[in-house]
């Protein structure tokens, strides 16, 4: 920081709300939210929406350990696109489209002026490493939270012309806007699950059409701990007794899903017994093991019970 | 329009004892019975429910899957599943432990339980006209 610095920024009265130091970049970003901002309608509240930035660049969301920079962002867009999608599951395209305008609005602002604001900073206060640590955090939630909220828009059938309405700079980058789910990388890691449907394409449920998503019991719909569904069915051997049955979409997705949970629930500690999502993993390997048992008795017997 | 809501969609709950050991025996027994109830619970929290007409719509889509004969056997073992939960929940007012992570949760899986219940006999009702139609 340069010795004249604080002329720049310290005038009187001038207080930054969301940051250390009082640079006039940065009350000028202030100012400049407050006056994007709609008194009238708080759904055009820039305020607000920056608060998800800042909170998500400060938090644990920040851990980008072992990961590029790319894939990073990219893992968030999947994560905010999907729990949009599953929070808007049965809701028509008007409120979800009512929903998500105001998100690709402001955060589309958002980010174009932390852009603006991390370069001022940069060329000004270059050896401010901590607030430009943050302004280029800020910078990667920013556009994280953007284009997950314009791939919820895209699989909602929302026109790519209209998102450039809301959005002007909108750059139309599939693997962006495609994101990465990141628990396949865990899934890879451990080598959970069958090779074959660990590497085969699966889908989330509002990725299914309206007679696959009919077939699914709803304790198979909403789970946090659930890896995804497949389109058609497959022959699946249990290595442990080499014996093979075809099953069918939904028995695949089940049996799939039974072997992710049940290499949690043997891998957790006994002191989480009490924990709701112990619980929940649990409730749903053994509503699996029953559906086999009561639909499919074959299958469970040489898929489960000999496992 | 507020856009502040309560939504739960992370499982980050840590129970008490008796809540664990309560759901445990009902979930053993009744395993899709009770797990309907807890699923509309999950819903009510996420905000995906929030009135009984919502809670009524959501019960008759659950159901109206099954056939006559699968309705009948889910109305007696929603009762159990009633019952069960009743019997529990006054054992624990008796005793004045009412103030366990989860008991809520009981309470709510109770009311939920005996709404499913008093719908039953209507939807049976239903399920067997518009079979008698076909």
């Amino acid at each position: 920081m340069g010795i004249f610095d604080f002329l720049k920024g310290e005038k009187k009265g001038n207080k930054s709300k969301y940051f250390d130091v009082n640079y006039e970049e940065l009350l000028s970003f202030e100012r400049k939210l407050d006056s994007l901002s709609d008194p009238d309608d708080n759904l055009y509240d820039y305020p607000y929406w920056y608060s998800f930035i800042k909170e998500r660049a400060t938090s644990g969301w920040s851990d980008k350990t072992n990961k590029s920079e790319d894939q990073f962002v990219q893992e968030l867009v999947f994560g905010h696109s999907d729990e949009y999608s599953k929070r808007f599951l049965t809701e028509t395209l008007e409120e979800k489209s009512f929903f998500i305008q105001p998100r690709i609005i402001c955060y589309g602002a958002i980010h174009d002026l932390i852009i603006e604001l991390k370069n001022k900073i940069q060329n000004e206060y270059p050896n401010d490493h901590t607030l430009i640590n943050r302004l280029h955090n800020e910078y990667l939630h920013s556009k994280a939270s953007l284009y997950g909220a314009i791939k919820f828009a895209i699989i909602n059938n929302i026109k790519k012309e209209q998102i450039k309405k809301w959005y002007s700079n909108f750059n139309d980058d599939q693997t962006l806007i495609q994101g990465v789910s990141p628990i396949q990388e865990v899934l890879e890691k451990y080598l959970i699950g069958d090779e074959e449907d660990r590497m085969a394409n699966r889908y989330e449920i509002y990725e299914l059409n309206e007679s696959e998503k009919q077939e699914i019991p709803f304790w198979f719909r909403k789970g946090t701990f659930l890896y995804g569904y497949f389109k058609k069915g497959r022959q699946v051997t249990n290595k442990a007794n080499n014996k093979s049955i075809k099953l069918n979409r939904l028995e695949r997705s089940l049996y799939w899903n039974f072997k992710c949970l049940s290499s949690f629930v043997e891998n957790l500690p006994e002191k989480m017994n009490n924990h709701e999502l112990y619980i929940e993993i649990y409730e749903t390997n053994e509503l699996i093991k029953n559906y086999f048992e009561e639909q499919n008795s074959e299958a469970y017997s040489i898929l489960i019970k000999e496992l | 329009m507020n856009i502040e809501g309560l939504i739960k969609n992370m499982p980050n709950e840590i129970f008490d004892d008796e809540y664990v050991s309560s759901n445990h025996a009902l979930f053993e027994l009744y395993k899709e019975e009770y797990s309907l109830a807890k699923y509309l619970r999950k819903k009510m929290l996420a905000a995906e429910i929030v009135n009984s007409e919502d809670l009524e719509s959501n019960i008759r889509e659950e159901l109206g899957i099954y056939d006559g004969g699968a309705l009948l056997f889910k109305q007696n073992q929603f009762g159990e599943v009633t019952d069960m939960l009743a019997m529990m929940l006054n054992t624990f007012d008796e005793k004045n432990n009412t103030n366990f992570n989860g008991y809520t949760e009981l309470e709510q899986y109770h009311t939920i339980a005996s709404t499913i219940l008093k719908m039953l006999p209507e939807i049976l009702m239903e399920k067997m006209i518009s079979g008698s139609k076909n």
